[in-house]
């Protein structure tokens, strides 16, 4: 089979794009950010980012950005992912794997209910704020 | 440490990034006697001093991590290197750049798997900044060349899950076609 080319993936995206184009794919109000420190890489962080991006790809989500940051000082709770959604607590959750990161894009993305059972922590600006 | 030689070079292309570099070049050559990684990068660079501790596992650079007392990145890189036949090399000029080179036997038994190496490009592609990655992969007789500039322009925003699947799919397929040889 001959490999894809950069002009295949040009047409690729034209196609995507066009296939988009009756969903409203301006306004990116979601973000999906994924701890890529060394204990993240570690604990299987890309596979985690790799099922994400598969995931709201695969849902034809277009208002979500997928994101990296280093070490969120969680390293016993690695993989880590941070879900930032209006209207809803921003949430990291904790020992995220492919299976959990596809559950993420589901229930917190999608259906816009916190995921039980992972979720690990949140430094809470907003609560430290009402303080 | 790391499990895969796809994830120690996830963290040395980082370091590159975490200096400021506008840009860099990564190289990934199996001849199948070595595994040989090259990373350049127009960073920040290290001062003599600096460069000399790079290598003690009880250094890192001040500020990087809040209260961390060891870096312990490069010294486990270059123990594993060694081991295994290969070597790790550092050269760095303050305000030039960095030069990380490094290379482990292909068949010695402490030699890390390979691992994911379209899902590492793809996560170092998808890095904040403006920042360019020049990504070379030789193996088997054939080889690709990709850049991020080149990649995001096909694929779009590498922000984007719409243009991270795309240039996943890119990707896997170049790689794919390394191991078909």
């Amino acid at each position: 089979m001959a490999k894809l080319t950069l002009e295949a993936l040009r047409k690729m995206r034209n196609e995507t794009q066009q296939a988009m184009s009756m969903r409203d794919s301006s306004k990116k109000d979601v973000q999906v950010i994924v701890g890529m420190g060394t204990c993240g890489i570690a604990a299987g962080a890309k596979d985690a980012f790799g099922a994400i991006v598969d995931a709201i790809a695969s849902k034809g989500l277009t208002n979500v950005l997928v994101r990296q940051t280093g070490c969120m000082g969680l390293c016993h709770s690695e993989p880590t992912v941070e879900v930032v959604a209006p209207d809803m607590p921003a949430v990291i959750y904790g020992n995220v794997n492919a299976d959990v990161a596809r559950e993420i894009v589901e229930t917190h993305v999608i259906g816009r209910k916190l995921l039980d059972g992972h979720i690990c922590d949140r430094p809470s600006v907003d609560i430290i704020a009402n303080k | 440490m790391h499990a895969t030689i796809a994830d120690v070079i996830c963290d040395t292309v980082q370091n590159s990034i975490e200096a400021g570099a506008g840009n860099i070049g990564l190289t990934l050559v199996e001849d199948g006697k070595m595994i040989r990684v090259e990373i350049t990068d127009d960073g920040k660079g290290m001062d003599p001093e600096t460069l000399k501790r790079a290598w003690d596992p009880f250094y890192t650079e001040p500020g990087k991590h809040a209260k961390r007392r060891v870096g312990l990145g490069l010294p486990l890189l270059r123990q594993i290197a060694e081991a295994t036949g290969g070597e790790a090399v550092l050269e760095s000029e303050k305000g030039k750049g960095t030069r990380l080179a490094y290379s482990f036997a292909a068949d010695n038994v402490d030699t890390p798997p390979m691992g994911d190496i379209a899902g590492t490009i793809l996560t170092l592609f998808n890095y904040d900044g403006t920042f360019e990655l020049a990504f070379r992969h030789e193996a088997h007789g054939r080889s690709y060349e990709i850049t991020r500039s080149e990649l995001a322009d096909a694929a779009g925003s590498l922000q984007d899950a719409a243009g991270l699947s795309l240039a996943s799919a890119f990707l896997k397929d170049q790689e794919a076609d390394l191991k078909s040889a």
